[in-house]
C-alpha cells in the first residue's frame, strides 16, 4: 500500500491508480474510482468527442447519491456504542467505506440523521413482520390475534429492536427531539402507530382514529423512557409498563363508551333548552 | 445566463474532467446551441475586472496587483468593512466543515491564514475531547512528544504533506492521526502576511505555505480530502477551471466547501447593502489602506459574481455531488458545499 501509494504519487499514471483503488475497503469509493480512472484513460478522444457525443450514459456508472448516504449511515451503526449518535461514527463509517472522514458533512444535521435513519429501518423492519402476520391471517392459517395482545408484542418487538443501542439511546433521543429532526422522527413516528394500529385490524375512519394513534403514540414514547432506565433482567418492568398502560387504554376506552350517550342526552336537552328561552324572549332571528 | 453558457462551453473544452460534466443531457442542449456564441468570443475573449472589462490574460496580473497592495492591511480591513462579521462567517464555515484529526485539508487562496488557523485549533480541540474520551489515554505523561518521531526538523514540504503513507502510519497504536493543511495563494505577500501571524500563533509547524495558481493547482489527484476557499474564487479568472482543479485534487468522498460574498435576495436589505459597499467601503479603503481603486474593486467584483444558484449549478457541472449552500447574514455571504464521490 506504502509503495503503491508513493508510485502514484511520483507518476500518476492511471493504471497504477486502478490497482490503489482495488486495494481500497469498500466499494462506494472504489467502483467509483475505477469509472473515473477508465474515463481517464480515454480522455484524450473525450475531449474530441465530448461536445458531440450527446448519447454518453455516465450516469448509470454513478453510484446514486442517496445509496451512498445509506451504505455510509449503515456502516455508522457499528460505531455507536463507542462514539454515540455522533458526527465522529459518521466519520469512522466513512473511514472503513474508503472515504475521508470530512465526507460526514454529508449528513448535515450529524448524528440525528443518523438516529433517524436507524428509527427507519426498525421501523420498516417491525411493518413487515406485521405484513406477514397479517397475511398468514388473511389466508388463514392463522387466527387473528386479540388487538391488545397484538399491540403489546408489536410494541415489545419494536423497544427490544433499540436495545443493542440501549446505552446511547437517551442521546439519540434528545437528538431525535430537537428542532431540526423533530418534524422528521414525528412523522416517523406517526407511521409507526399508524401500521401498528392498522395490521392490527383497526379501519375506523372517524374521529377515534386520531385518538387510538397519539395514545398508541404516547405509550410508545413513555415505554421508551422506561427502557432506558430499565435494570430488571430482561427489560421485564418494561413489558410490564406496556402491559399496564394498554390496560389504561382499554379502561379509558371504556369510560369513553359509557360516557358517551350520557353527553349526547346532556348536550340534546341542553340545546332544547336554549332553543326554548330563545323563542320565549322573542330572540328567535327567523322570524324577525 | 450567458455567462453561465460559457462557463459550459468551457468546461467540455478545457476541464480534464470534462467527461463527468457532460452528464445530465439538459446542459449538452444549451452547450450545442450556445456553440456559436463561442466562437465569437474566441478571438476576444475578455472578462470582468469589478465593473470594467479587461482581457483574459490580464486579469489574474490585476488581481495579483490589487492583492500586493492590500496584503499588509488585509486583515484590519476586513474587521472595519464586515464590522467583525467575517469572523462569524469563517467560524460558521469552519462548523459546517467540522474537521476530524486526520483530515488533510487544502485551503486555497488562504493567504492570511485565517481558515488555516481556525482548522488547526478546531482539530486540536477534537483531538483533546477525544484524548478525554479514552481512558487510560491520560496515563501517558505527554501524549504530544511521543507522536511526533523528531525527524523532521527542516520546514515539511508539501510532498511530506500529501503523503498519504505517512498519514496511515501516523494513524498508529495511539490513535493519534496526522491533520494537515496546506494553504495555497497566488500572491507571495499574502503569505507573508499568514507566515508572520503564523509564527505570532505559534502555529507554524502546523501550516504549508505553497504559492500556486487555483486553475492550476500544483497537487496530484486525489491528494485531499477537503477543499477550503474564502473569500478567492471571485477572484480567479476562470472559476470553472478551478472547479475543476478542486475537483482533481479531492480524494473520492472529499468535500469541496466555499465561502464566498454572494446575493442578498430581500430589497430592502440589499438597497442597504448596495450603499454602505459602495459608499462606504471605497472610503474606508482610502482611509485605512489608503486605496480607493482595491476596494472599489473588491466591491465590484462581488456583485459580477454569479448568484447562489448559478453558482451551485457550476459546482454541480465541474462534477461535484451532494452541492448545496447556505445564506450566511441573509445572502450577504454564502457557504458552498459539494462532494466528490
Amino acid at each position: 500500500m506504502a509503495l503503491r501509494f508513493i508510485r502514484i504519487v511520483c507518476f500518476s499514471t492511471s493504471s497504477l491508480l486502478k490497482t490503489a483503488a482495488r486495494s481500497r475497503p469498500l466499494s462506494t469509493s472504489s467502483a467509483l474510482r475505477c469509472t473515473k480512472t477508465e474515463q481517464g484513460d480515454s480522455s484524450p478522444q473525450n475531449e474530441q468527442t465530448s461536445e458531440e457525443s450527446t448519447e454518453e450514459p455516465h450516469m448509470e456508472e454513478e453510484i446514486p447519491e442517496s445509496e451512498v448516504r445509506q451504505r455510509l449511515l449503515d456502516a455508522a451503526l457499528e460505531f455507536i456504542p463507542s462514539h454515540g449518535w455522533s458526527v465522529e461514527a459518521l466519520a469512522e463509517a466513512a473511514q472503513t467505506e474508503g472515504l475521508p472522514a470530512v465526507s460526514h458533512g454529508m449528513f448535515p444535521r450529524g448524528g440525528g440523521d443518523l438516529a433517524l435513519h436507524f428509527v427507519g429501518i426498525c421501523n420498516s423492519q417491525l411493518t413487515e413482520q406485521m405484513a406477514q402476520e397479517t397475511e398468514q391471517v388473511e389466508e388463514g392459517h392463522v387466527e387473528r390475534r386479540h388487538t391488545r395482545e397484538f399491540l403489546k408484542d408489536a410494541m415489545e418487538t419494536r423497544l427490544r429492536m433499540i436495545v443493542p443501542y440501549v446505552d446511547n439511546w437517551p442521546q439519540a433521543m434528545s437528538l431525535l427531539a430537537q428542532p431540526n429532526c423533530a418534524p422528521d422522527s414525528l412523522k416517523l413516528l406517526s407511521s409507526l402507530v399508524d401500521d401498528m394500529w392498522y395490521h392490527a385490524g383497526d379501519r375506523s375512519a372517524d374521529f377515534n382514529w386520531y385518538t387510538k394513534r397519539v395514545t398508541l403514540a404516547g405509550v410508545y414514547t413513555s415505554a421508551q423512557l422506561v427502557l432506558v432506565r430499565d435494570q430488571s433482567p430482561d427489560f421485564q418492568d418494561t413489558w410490564q409498563f406496556i402491559d399496564s398502560r394498554l390496560d389504561n387504554l382499554e379502561q379509558l376506552g371504556k369510560a369513553v363508551r359509557g360516557v358517551a350517550p350520557t353527553v349526547e342526552s346532556l348536550a340534546q336537552g341542553l340545546s332544547g333548552a336554549y332553543l326554548t328561552i330563545r323563542n320565549i324572549t322573542g330572540f328567535n332571528v327567523r322570524n324577525r | 445566463m450567458a455567462a453561465l453558457r460559457r462557463v459550459s462551453v468551457h468546461l467540455g473544452r478545457v476541464c480534464r474532467c470534462s467527461n463527468r460534466i457532460i452528464v445530465s443531457r439538459r446542459n449538452l442542449s444549451e452547450q450545442t446551441s450556445s456553440d456559436e456564441s463561442d466562437k465569437k468570443e474566441s478571438t476576444e475573449r475578455s472578462t470582468h475586472f469589478g465593473f470594467e472589462s479587461i482581457n483574459e490574460s490580464e486579469k489574474t496580473g490585476k488581481v495579483h496587483e490589487v492583492f500586493s497592495n492590500v496584503a499588509s492591511k488585509y486583515d484590519v480591513m476586513n474587521d472595519a468593512m464586515s464590522l467583525g462579521v467575517h469572523r462569524l462567517w469563517k467560524d460558521r464555515f469552519m462548523q459546517v466543515l467540522d474537521p476530524l484529526p486526520g483530515t488533510r485539508l487544502l485551503d486555497v487562496a488562504g493567504g492570511t491564514g485565517d481558515i488555516a488557523f481556525r482548522f488547526i485549533n478546531w482539530v486540536k480541540e477534537k483531538e483533546q475531547q477525544q484524548r478525554k474520551a479514552t481512558p487510560g489515554a491520560e496515563f501517558r505523561l505527554n501524549p504530544l512528544e511521543t507522536d511526533e518521531p523528531a525527524s523532521t526538523p527542516e520546514f515539511p514540504s508539501a510532498e511530506d504533506y500529501l503523503n498519504t503513507e505517512q498519514r496511515a502510519d501516523t494513524s498508529d497504536t495511539d490513535g493519534k492521526k496526522d491533520s494537515k493543511v496546506i494553504v495555497c495563494d497566488i500572491n507571495q505577500s499574502m503569505l507573508e502576511v499568514g507566515k508572520e501571524r503564523a509564527k505570532k500563533l505559534e502555529l507554524e509547524d502546523d501550516v504549508v505555505w505553497v504559492t500556486g495558481n487555483a486553475e492550476e493547482l500544483p497537487f496530484p489527484d486525489n491528494s485531499v480530502d477537503a477543499y477550503t476557499i474564502a473569500f478567492g474564487i471571485r477572484n480567479v479568472t476562470h472559476i470553472e477551471k478551478a472547479l475543476c482543479e478542486a475537483y482533481r485534487v479531492l480524494t473520492p468522498g472529499g468535500r469541496f466547501l466555499c465561502l464566498e460574498f454572494s446575493q442578498v435576495s430581500n430589497p430592502l436589505i440589499s438597497s442597504v447593502y448596495d450603499l454602505y459597499s459602495f459608499q462606504v467601503i471605497p472610503v474606508l479603503g482610502e482611509l485605512i489602506a489608503s486605496d480607493w481603486k482595491s476596494y472599489q474593486y473588491l466591491v465590484e467584483s462581488i456583485r459580477k459574481f454569479p448568484n447562489q444558484e448559478e453558482f451551485a449549478e457550476m459546482i454541480r457541472e465541474a462534477g461535484f455531488r451532494m452541492v448545496s449552500y447556505d445564506n450566511l447574514t441573509s445572502g450577504v455571504a454564502a457557504i458552498h458545499s459539494g462532494f466528490k464521490i
